[in-house]
Parts: structure tokens; sequence; C-alpha cells
């Protein structure tokens, strides 16, 4: 399937429905939930605590979906149907809850799944919490800042001329208002929507669903490849603006051109979303984390008293980063600079270390973005250490009652047969995600460091071709020897050696790992190192949020969006032969170069 | 005309802030397409929309912020308020809890934007009047407590929008006028055009001479 979604027509319309609930059906299936119980609970039409409010918020954006066909505009049965859909979601996911623009996914759903609202809501379950990160709707949508900070930076390697053009727009509006930045980063207004939408409410919705098609069968990736991909289109009509002015001006009428199907054909758009190098983007991952914990939302900024002129903004902190983006210059990803250059760069800085890589060039020749990686890894140096401190302390303490209201969550079941479920989850998963807190959110440099750990050699090489503050030693290999039983003690001792206050966080950390059982302890260090592990944290912490085990605050932690989840052999409902038939279809109509006659 | 997109002497920014479904979208279409939109999509994250509008013989181009009212938006609309000139605080006069969330709007914009920036308090759906929560007086009393200008409107009827979109502008040119808005101060909101020049350079002071500080 996922090959057809790049086909010229992509998967024909009436697969699609099958194609989003198969891939809905195995997240479900993952999760081990009764659906229909789920189903009854999600619909249920008596009111709950919470559903006033929520009622009261859907219902006033109902009216006001106001895209694709299915806009419940003048159809009370539709705008009923959406609501239904849209509490269902709420009460599934309290968390997340209701979003603006939720009304334009689910109008979308409903329509691919002719109006059968459980399905229209697995897919909600599905898209909103397995193939989008985490936080893209809730907690301040902290998620979508950091993808909307990821993309910039997408968009300087893969579009530098139109970012740079951009970013003199936005500087040039700095300079005349005296050097403070005040306007934002002029993508961002328009990336914001895209994303938050998927792109419902700018693309002609054939188009829209072929970009979701992708979406669901790749991941949330693709909304940056997309979104890259317009830029991409729109650039030409952009380089010639003078004025940040002049481009939201300009936007207006582009932005109505793209949503009238007369700037994107869905067959280019798809083929540019896939032409951006390899899938999934090496340094995505690394991108998202770093932002994740750069970005100091705004809130800061309101707390603080008229902290306005000093206080920095996420959006400003690009401007940091600008300096070492042009250093990269071009998208490194596909065509990585030699590792010549980038030392003849650091050399002045840091001598000595840059020695140190050119005595082993091969590590940059096996990592495809040194530049990057380095870039990352020199940020996550400049985490404020206090603020992790007290993160730790406030996830210790967490940990502590989670631990209690799990034993009587669990002594508890035993009595009640009824709750039989709940403690089997609780009993099997448990351990995880335990750990998976312990490597939460706070300890997100330590685990950083721990995968630096795990792939030691280039990193350590990176390191030392950038100037380095805090840290002394890189001979991590060395010392990892040494002590090939607890690689992670000693990777965090060697960290040590950098920074005494870092120490005494990473210190106490240490202590409340060993504190837990040494089959807990092994578990932790294995789901360091692997990117799926975390995966299955997330998602077992997520069960354990819907029992009410703990508060939903430990959700921090980064999905690793699925890579593994969804290929061809997740679609169940559809036979080998019909994709085949499908695929053979698809395939001829491409070599024919004909449109299809896909009926929609 | 002749001059096209630049046919203007300053631009000046504005945000619309408020609870959601208050009409701060709708204030915005009013304005700038003198239409009332029922059906009006609600905003996702932040849109904007311009005017050129007329104060004192001056043409301005009003570049209007419109946020996202649901409360998880703010962080990600917090980065707009910066270097707003004019900020239309928006709340639905048949609800109290959109009046009662004021403070806290109020708070979010004395806090980002500069202390000079006008703040024009909207009560919104004035049409409503048989549904009103909240009684003409008391937000008058609030609004002079606070410094902020007040009007009572309806995006519905078009009653007041014009009014409060440029009463704000008149305020912002008279604060230019007399001096006490200064335009070389970061964050002023508001951009000098010389109406012959390729693009916006920020006013040095009303009578400066040297109107481009770019050509370097």
């Amino acid at each position: 399937m996922r090959g057809v979604c790049r086909l010229p027509c992509g998967i024909p319309a009436e697969f699609r429905k099958k194609v989003w609930l198969a891939l809905a059906d195995k997240h479900l299936a993952e999760l081990k939930l009764d659906w229909d119980k789920t189903k009854k609970f999600a619909f249920n039409e008596r009111s709950n605590p919470d559903d006033n409010k929520l009622g009261v918020q859907i219902v006033k954006d109902l009216h006001r979906t106001g895209c694709s066909g299915f806009s419940g505009q003048d159809n009370d049965h539709e705008r009923a149907m959406l609501k239904r859909v849209l509490l269902a979601y709420a009460r599934w996911n309290k968390r997340v809850g209701y979003c603006q623009g939720f009304n334009v996914l689910a109008a979308l759903i409903l329509e691919v799944v002719e109006r059968k609202e459980d399905d229209a809501l697995k897919i909600m379950i599905y898209v909103i919490d397995a193939v989008l990160p985490e936080s893209y709707f809730d907690n301040n949508l902290r998620a979508l800042s950091v993808d909307m900070a990821v993309f910039r930076d997408l968009i300087r390697m893969q579009l530098p001329q139109l970012s740079k053009h951009l970013d003199t727009l936005q500087a040039r509006a700095r300079d005349e208002s005296g050097g403070t930045v005040y306007e934002p980063p002029l993508t961002n207004v328009f990336t914001m929507q895209w994303f938050l939408t998927m792109f419902a409410t700018c693309l002609p919705k054939e188009t829209a669903l072929r970009v979701w098609d992708c979406i669901v069968l790749y991941g949330s990736e693709i909304l940056l490849r997309t979104g890259t991909a317009l830029w991409g289109k729109l650039q030409n009509r952009i380089l010639g603006i003078q004025s940040a002015d002049e481009f939201y001006t300009a936007m207006g009428s582009i932005t109505t051109d793209t949503l009238n199907g007369l700037i994107v054909d869905a067959d280019d758009l798809v083929k540019a979303i896939f032409d951006q190098g390899p899938l999934p983007l090496p340094q995505l991952g690394e991108l998202r984390e770093k932002y994740t914990f750069n970005i100091t939302p705004f809130t800061a900024l309101a707390t603080g008293k008229k902290k306005g002129k000093n206080a920095r903004h996420s959006d400003d902190e690009e401007i940091d980063e600008e300096d070492i983006a042009e250093q990269i210059g071009c998208f490194s990803g596909m065509f990585p600079v030699s590792h010549g250059q980038v030392l003849a760069k650091h050399r002045p800085l840091n001598d000595a270390q840059a020695d140190v890589s050119k005595a082993s060039p091969g590590a940059f020749a096996v990592e495809k973005l040194p530049q990057h990686q380095a870039n990352i890894v020199m940020e996550r140096t400049t985490l404020d250490v206090t603020l992790l401190q007290k993160q730790y302390k406030k996830f210790a303490e967490r940990q502590k009652q989670a631990n209690v209201i799990m034993m009587e969550a669990a002594s508890a079941s035993l009595a009640s047969k009824g709750r039989t479920k709940a403690q089997k989850v609780l009993n099997v998963e448990s351990p995880i995600a335990m750990n998976h807190l312990l490597i939460g959110h706070k300890s997100s440099a330590i685990r950083n460091k721990n995968k630096a750990v795990a792939i030691a050699p280039k990193i350590a090489e990176f390191k030392s071709t950038l100037p380095q503050p805090k840290r002394r030693n890189s001979s991590s290999t060395s010392e990892k020897s040494k002590n090939p039983n607890s690689p992670t003690k000693v990777e965090i001792s060697r960290q040590n050696s950098a920074d005494p206050e870092e120490y005494v966080t990473k210190l106490t950390y240490e202590t409340a790992k060993k504190s837990h059982t040494s089959a807990d302890n092994s578990k932790s260090q294995k789901s360091n190192f692997s990117p799926f592990q975390s995966k299955i944290n997330n998602r077992v912490a997520k069960n354990g949020i819907k029992l009410g085990l703990y508060s939903p605050d430990f959700m921090y932690v980064i999905d690793d969006h699925h890579k593994d989840v969804q290929n061809g052999d997740g679609v169940k409902n559809i036979t080998r032969a019909q994709i085949n038939a499908c695929l053979n279809r698809q395939y001829q109509a491409g070599l024919k170069g004909q449109k299809c006659a896909s009926p929609i | 005309m002749a001059a096209g997109p630049y046919n203007y002497s300053y631009i000046f920014k504005y945000i619309i802030i408020g609870d959601m479904g208050v009409g701060k979208s709708c204030l915005l279409h009013q304005f700038t397409e003198k239409k009332f939109m029922a059906d009006c999509p609600h905003t996702i994250g932040v849109e904007f929309g311009t005017r050129i509008i007329e104060v004192a013989g001056q043409k301005i181009k009003l570049q209007i912020w419109d946020t996202a009212g649901q409360e998880r938006f703010r962080a990600v609309t917090r980065s707009y308020y910066r270097g707003a000139a004019g900020a239309l605080m928006v709340y639905d006069i048949t609800r109290r809890t959109t009046y009662n969330h004021l403070s806290s709007w109020l708070t979010d914009a004395r806090n980002l934007t500069n202390p000079n920036t006008v703040i024009f308090l909207i009560g919104n759906k004035s049409d409503l009047d048989a549904q009103r929560d909240v009684t003409y007086d008391e937000a008058k009393q609030f609004a002079e407590e606070n410094g902020l200008m007040f009007l009572e409107c309806s995006a519905k009827t078009g009653e007041n929008v014009e009014d409060a979109f440029l009463d704000t502008a008149k305020k912002i040119y008279k604060n230019i006028q007399d001096g006490s808005l200064d335009l070389n101060a970061a964050e002023s909101g508001v951009q000098h055009k010389p109406s012959n020049g390729p693009r916006g350079a920020n006013l040095g002071g009303e009578s400066s001479g040297n109107k481009d500080p770019c050509s370097c």
C-alpha cells in the first residue's frame, strides 16, 4: 500500500477507507482494547461531567467547520454526527479533549468512512494518538511548536534560497524596529494551519486526501515534507517579495489559489514529497528532540513581568543557529559537506580536538549528518541543568506516588473480578511504564547521552570537532570498553567529569534508578538504546493514564513516530491479490502517463 | 492608486484577542470585507487581514492579526502580540465568562506589547441585546479603570465596527504626532512607508529627513 500511495492517482477511493481502517484497527489491537466497550463509553449519550464545557466548545465550532463537502453548514444531521464523533474522541482521550481544528479532521474522516461514526472515531484515534507526535494538539501545542521549528530547519536545508529570503524579510522588519525581533518567522502562521489541519484547509480535498494517505502510511514526517514541497512550489512567487507585509498580503491570494488547486497538482505534490531524500529522514528525530528540549514556550513570557525585550522567544533561538546553519550551507543530508571543511571551520576554535577527529575520518563517512548531529550535541550541553534537576525531583515524587497507586490498584483488582482486565495490563506492563517515567522528560539529557554511548565512536568525533565549553573528556570509547557491563553508568560518570552540577543531577537519577528492581534496571537500559522500546512505553503510559494511574504530565516523551508500525503487512483486511491488482492498475496508468479514472 | 501596494504611509499592526467564539474573526471580516459571515470558520492558530484606512489625510495600512481563542493556542499565538501597535480585546456581551476572562487577556496584552500599545475593549454581539449578560456600564467602568478604549459592537450588523478599528488607529496616530509613541523604539508596531520607496522603513521621527535607515 505504501507503494500505491506514491503512484499517480494514489490509493483508489474505494480502498482508502479500508486502508485507513486497517491501520487504525491494527493500532487499536496493539492497545488490547475491548473496542465495543470503548465505543459504548465514547458514544454514550448520557452526559459525563466534563461534557458540558466540551460540548459548548464543540458546538460553537460545528457550524464553523466550513471546509470540504462535509461542512455541516446547513445539515443538522451531519452536524450532530460531527459533534458525536468529536465528543467521543474527547472522552476517549481526555488529555487532548477537543482542539480547534479537530472538526476539520473529523469532517474529512467522516467523509472517507462514509459517515460511520465508530469508524471515524477509530481513525481519529489512530491519527491523533499514534500518527502525529504526542502533544500536537494539547499541552500548549508543544509538539506543534517543535515541528514548526524543525520545519524551518528543513526549509533551510531543502530550500536555502527561499529560507534566506524569508529570513531577510524577517530581519528587515527587525532592523527597522530598532533591532528587536518582533516579526515571528514568516512561515509560522501557515505552517501552523497546515499541520494542525493536516492540510485539509489549504489543499483541494482530493489532494489533501492523497497527503493523508501518505501520512497514515508513513507517519507524521509527511506533514513536514508536504510543507516543504508546498513552499518549493510557491518559492518563485515569493522570492521577488520585498517586505514581510508584502509577503503576508501575497500569501493571502496564494493560499486561496492553493486551496483551489491552481498551484499544486496532487501527483506533483506526492512526487515532491517522496523526492526529498530517504524516508524517514535520518536527522528528523534528532531535530525534533533538540527543539523539544530547547523550546521554552512563550508562557514564560507571560508570567514574567515585562520581560519582553530581553526574553528569548523560542523563535529567537533560531538566530543562534543561523550561524551554524549557514556553515552547513546546503541540504547536508543529501550532500554531506566533507569533514575537512567542517574541521577547517572549527579549527580556530578548537584546534586540539579537531585533530582528534581528523585521526578517524571514517566516523563522518558513516554518519550522514555529522554537522547536524554535532550541532545538536552542542545544543544539548547548554540545557539548563537546574531545570533538569527540578524536573527530576518532580518526577521522582510522582514516581513514588505512582508506585503506591499501582500497588493499591493491583491489590484492589485482585479483589474484584470486574477489573481483571486492568490488572492484567498493570501486572504485565507496569514495569516498563515505570521506567518509562524514569527515562522520561527530565532525563532527556541523560537519555540522549546514553544514546551517545550507543553510538559512541561517531558522536565522540562530532563533539571533538566543536567547541565544548562544558565537556573536556571525550574518550568515551576506551572508557566504555573498560566497563562493558554498565554502559549507562560509565557514560554518566564520564559526563560528570565535565560539570559538577550535572553530576549531582545524574547521581540522584542513578540512585533513584538503582532503587528499582534489577529487571527494571536492565529494561530501562535497553529502552535507552532502542527507539521502539520507548514507543511501547509510551503506549503503556497512555494506558496508565486511561486507568488513572498517573497524571498526563508524564507524557512528555516524544513519540518515536512508529517507524515500525505500518508496513504493507499491516493492512490485513485487504487481500494480497487486491493490492496487487490495484498496484498493477496504478502502475500501468502511471506508465501510460494517464490519469486513471478512480471514481471518487 | 498609482503606487500600488505602497500607496500608504504607515503600517499599523493590530492583534485581536479574546475567548473563543466571541466573534473575533467575524469582526475582522466585517471590517475588511464589510460583510457578516455567519459561518465564519474558526481560526486555527493565527490568521491575518489587511485594510487601508485614512486618518488625518494619511493613508494607513492596517495589518491585523486574528488569533485563535482556545486556551491551548495561547502559547503559539503569543508571538504575534509583540510589536502590535493596537490590540483589540473582544468579549461577548451575552456570555459573562468571556468578560470574566478579560483580565487574563489584558495581562497577556500588557506583558507582551509595548506600553504605548493602544488596547481597545470591544463588547461584541451588541445586536443580541435581549440576551445581554454584561451591562454596558460595568464594561465601561472596567475599561476606564484599566485605561482602555471601549465600544460595544456588532459584527453582524456592523454597528461600531469601523469605529473600533478607526478609533484605535486615530489614537495610535495621535501618539505618533505628540511624540509619545517613539517609532524608533522597538516593537512600536508602526512602520513608516515613504510612498515612493520600494519598501517600508521605520520613521526616525515624524520630521525625519532620513527615511531609509537601511541604506548601508
